[in-house]
């Protein structure tokens, strides 16, 4: 028997499939490919790129910190519900196991600004 | 069969339901910010520095502590819990001056930036075929803070970071380099090992190190009171011992590590910072009756299996801090830990039904450092702690004379009200250290209100 003999049984083959393929997409990448990736990535601009690598790279490419892992879109959108002005303020503070100002003394807001958006991938990957 | 953590709900719940209301409330005292103060990790301190730099190289230092106007201190990673940073003019942050400068094989010796961070010598020391001696349980710190507030590891025969090093390099007031060790500026040495940032800013540390080796780390759940009756022994037959006691438990563990071959390998274990947070959770629902809590806290982990550990040394010490607290920590002579310690567990589990996070206790072997609290002194320390979103000052007040009491130092990085007139009976070279200061600061320029204090 021809399963998709008529219209509306395709049509519910078809939500069958795209059902699937939505489910598949909820696993999401592994611990282990998130991390992979997040190792992969760094900031474009240069300076940034220094702080990064001296100070968020410490935890944030790390899984079992408790840190985000750079370039986890999913995790970072929970906490960016929270709004980013209060990300920023967490890093100013300190925040669970982050030090104040994640180490890096000498950064301002804009700068813990652009961090969080590089780890967040806000923009689209840059490998 | 029932799980840890499902156990542990099993208990609370029961525990729950013959609860009446917690019988007092959590304070709630964190201040917003505004603007962007300086804290350390605790928030315990807190200022609003004009200028926060991090010097790509030594000629940038160099200028910036010649040219910075007023009071200049060195910052790590906040680790501290005294006022040791804060000042309202400038800090000055090595984060750019980290990494492992140099080694030699046949004496085991490395040279480190001393911005470096704990948790990041290990590794490049262990492809260079040598590894620390011996490390604290938290590895965030750099390595210059480490040093200048003589924080320890534990081990009845291994001493404080301190203890390890054989040369530093200073940059001073006056923006000189000094280069020191034992032969060299020899008083500056000894008054550098452990200096509490008031000498200069550390740029450079010789450390002596062993060949690296692996750790087989074993915790196990016992009573107190088999605990403290055979700490000396484990302390004298381990490498590693230190014990931590539960508060309204009877229960606490013991951790040991010993140099073994075998291949790395990790048993369950119990999630340190998850640990904190179900223990607080037990706290406010059970505070009301300490019997019950006892029953309910010491039932659970009487259930808690041995874990055991075995990774390269570097990876076995320390463990992730994500639950924030306050500390005070004093160093005791060790004959006098017993007595000392059951006298901080009758009065709080008497008083301070609030409090929930562990007491540690450790070992440190003495050492000939001018400003270490472990000074010609077997040593074993004492640390209380308090989360740190509650007020530490209530317990801590009332535990600081007991501690006193029984001849203790306290650590340099964690909270303590000793002024100078009660520090200097603990450190016949206090006032040479003070010389040494003020030869090489003469305008006070490391110095901030605490400091100030201390040594003005």
């Amino acid at each position: 028997m021809n399963p998709f003999k008529n219209k509306q049984s395709k049509m519910i083959a078809l939500a069958v499939a795209l059902t699937g393929l939505l489910s598949a997409c909820d696993s999401g990448p592994s611990q282990e490919q998130l991390l992979a990736t997040s190792l992969t990535l760094k900031p474009q601009d240069a300076s940034l790129n220094e702080i990064y690598q001296r100070t968020c790279k410490n935890c944030h490419t790390l899984i079992d910190t408790g840190a985000p892992l750079t370039g986890d879109q999913h995790a970072w959108a929970e906490r960016l519900e929270k709004g980013k002005e209060t990300l920023v303020n967490n890093v100013i503070d300190g925040f669970g196991g982050m030090p104040p100002f994640g180490l890096c003394m000498e950064c301002g807001t804009d700068e813990f600004e652009a961090l969080v958006d590089f780890m967040a991938q806000q923009t689209p990957v840059q490998k | 069969m029932l799980t840890r953590r499902s156990l542990l709900s099993s208990l609370m719940t029961a525990a729950a339901a013959t609860a009446a209301t917690p019988s007092f409330v959590l304070a709630n005292d964190k201040a917003t910010q505004k603007r962007i103060p300086w804290k350390n990790w605790s928030g315990s301190q807190m200022c609003y520095p004009q200028s926060r730099k991090a010097p790509a190289n030594i000629e940038e230092l160099q200028a910036l502590i010649t040219n910075a106007p007023g009071q200049i201190r060195p910052v790590g990673s906040g680790h501290s819990f005294m006022p040791l940073v804060p000042t309202d003019d400038t800090i000055v942050s090595l984060s750019r001056l980290s990494g492992l400068l140099d080694h030699d094989a046949q004496s085991n010796q490395a040279t480190l930036w001393a911005g470096t961070r704990l948790g990041d010598i290990g590794e490049p020391l262990a492809n260079a075929g040598q590894a620390l001696f011996n490390m604290p349980d938290i590895d965030e710190q750099t390595l210059a803070g480490a040093l200048g507030t003589a924080t320890h590891g534990t081990g009845a025969t291994l001493g404080c970071m301190s203890d390890q090093v054989t040369g530093l390099q200073l940059v001073t007031a006056t923006g000189d380099i000094i280069d020191c060790d034992k032969n060299k500026h020899s008083d500056i040495f000894n008054a550098a090992r452990v200096n509490l940032g008031a000498l200069g800013v550390v740029t450079q540390v010789k450390m002596q190190n062993a060949p690296k080796y692996r750790l087989k780390r074993e915790t196990t759940w016992f009573p107190i009171e088999e605990i403290l009756e055979n700490a000396e022994t484990l302390a004298d037959n381990n490498r590693n011992f230190e014990f931590y006691y539960i508060p309204f438990s009877g229960m606490g563990f013991i951790d040991v590590q010993n140099i073994t071959d075998e291949a790395p390998s990790v048993t369950d274990k119990i999630d340190q910072n998850d640990g904190a947070e179900d223990l607080k959770m037990l706290r406010d629902l059970l505070s009301w009756s300490p019997k019950v809590r006892e029953l309910t806290v010491g039932s659970y982990l009487k259930t808690l299996s041995k874990e055991v550990t075995v990774a390269n040394s570097w990876q076995n010490y320390a463990s992730e801090r994500n639950v924030r607290f306050n500390e005070m920590e004093y160093h005791l002579p060790r004959e006098n830990m017993v007595k000392a310690f059951k006298e901080i567990r009758a009065l709080v589990e008497k008083d301070f039904p609030e409090v929930f996070f562990p007491f540690e206790v450790r070992y440190i072997k003495s050492d000939d450092i001018w400003m270490s609290p472990f000074y010609q002194r077997e040593t074993c320390s004492i640390a209380v702690h308090r989360y740190f979103a509650e007020d530490y000052k209530p317990m801590f007040k009332a535990v600081e004379p007991i501690l006193q009491k029984y001849n203790g130092r306290p650590h340099w990085g964690k909270l303590n009200t000793m002024s100078a007139a009660q520090l200097k009976p603990h450190y016949k070279n206090f006032d040479q250290f003070n010389e040494i200061r003020k030869q090489l600061d003469p305008q006070g320029k490391f110095l901030n209100p605490y400091l100030k204090s201390l040594f003005v």
